[in-house]
C-alpha cells in the first residue's frame, strides 16, 4: 500500500478528506468557525463565563435564591407564608353616644369597612372605648354592653360592665377593650361595627375632647 | 361632672328611653324610643343649665 508522508517542510493545503479525526491533537478552538458544539462536549460553565442578564428562560429549578437580592416588583401575597398582615383599617370614635335604651343599636360613626383579598383570610378586630355609666332614679346599678358585630349584626365579641353605686347621682367611667378573630370567607366588602346598649341607668360611649381617650376600632386582615 | 343632654332628659323624665349622639344640645341628635314623649331642646337646655349650676356649686 502506498503511503504519503507529510512534514512541516512541505506542508499540506486544501481540505482534509472524510477521514477520522479521532487521533488529532492540539486542536485550536479559535479555528472552530461553523456548526454547533454538542451539549455533551460542554462539561461545566463557571460563573466567570456568565455575565449580563439571563435570557427569558424558566427559573423553576433554581435553588438557593437569596431574598436579599429581590430588589424590585411586588411579591404576590400568595408567596407569603401564613400569618402576615394584609391590610389595616381603623376608625376613630368621634361621637358621644349616651342611651337609656336596653335595645342594642349601632354606635354612630364607630364602623369600618374592609375588603379581604382572599376568602381564606381572617379579620382581627380590636376595639378600645371609653364608657361612662350613671345611676338614675330607676337604678343604682347602671351598666351596659358593648359588641363587635359584622354588617349583619352577627355578634363577634361582647363585654358587659356594671357598677353598683351608692347613690343614683354617682357616675363611673372606665376604658374597655374587645377583640374578635374570624373569617368572613369572602372577598367582598365587610362592615365591622360597634353596637351597644344600656342594661340599666344611663350608659355612654365617648371620647375626650382632647382625643387622648379616644375609642378606636382597628381591623387587620390576616392572610392565610 | 358635666351634665349631659341625656342626664338633663332623665332629670325631666326618669323613665325616658332615649339615645343622644353628641354633647351639644344645639347640634346633638336625640332619638326617642318606646313611645317616650319628646321633650323640646329648649326645655332640655334649661334643665341642663340648671343642673350644671348645682353641680358646679357642690
Amino acid at each position: 500500500m502506498a503511503q504519503i508522508k507529510l512534514n512541516a517542510t512541505y506542508g499540506m493545503t486544501g481540505t482534509l478528506p472524510a477521514v477520522s479525526g479521532a487521533n488529532l491533537t492540539t486542536l485550536n478552538g479559535s479555528n472552530i468557525s461553523s456548526g454547533t458544539v454538542a451539549d455533551a462536549r460542554i462539561s461545566t460553565l463557571t460563573a466567570s463565563k456568565l455575565t449580563g442578564a439571563l435570557p427569558a428562560i424558566s427559573g423553576a429549578s433554581l435553588t438557593k435564591l437569596n431574598a436579599t437580592n429581590i430588589s424590585s416588583g411586588t411579591l404576590n401575597a400568595a408567596r407569603y407564608s401564613g400569618g402576615k398582615i394584609g391590610q389595616v383599617v381603623w376608625d376613630d370614635c368621634n361621637t358621644y353616644f349616651e342611651t337609656t335604651s336596653t335595645t342594642l343599636q349601632d354606635v354612630a360613626d364607630f364602623t369600618v369597612n374592609i375588603t379581604p383579598s382572599a376568602t381564606s383570610s381572617y379579620l382581627w378586630c380590636m376595639a378600645t372605648f371609653n364608657c361612662q355609666q350613671y345611676g338614675n332614679a330607676a337604678s343604682l346599678v347602671p351598666g351596659g354592653e358593648v359588641y363587635i358585630t359584622d354588617g349583619s349584626d352577627t355578634i363577634l365579641a361582647t363585654t358587659e360592665m356594671r357598677v353598683n353605686h351608692s347613690s343614683n347621682t354617682y357616675d363611673s367611667s372606665f376604658a374597655g377593650a374587645l377583640n374578635a378573630y374570624y373569617t368572613p370567607n369572602t372577598t367582598s366588602q365587610v362592615t365591622i361595627k360597634i353596637r351597644s346598649k344600656a342594661d340599666a341607668g344611663r350608659w355612654a360611649i365617648y371620647r375626650t375632647a382632647d382625643f387622648k381617650n379616644s375609642g378606636t376600632l382597628t381591623v387587620m386582615e390576616i392572610l392565610a | 361632672m358635666i351634665i349631659t343632654v341625656c342626664g338633663a332628659i332623665c332629670s325631666l323624665n326618669p323613665s325616658a328611653v332615649v339615645t343622644v349622639l353628641g354633647r351639644d344640645i344645639d347640634t346633638c341628635i336625640i332619638t326617642w324610643h318606646e313611645d317616650t314623649p319628646e321633650i323640646s331642646k329648649e326645655d332640655i337646655k334649661v334643665e341642663q343649665e340648671r343642673l350644671q349650676v348645682i353641680e358646679d356649686n357642690k
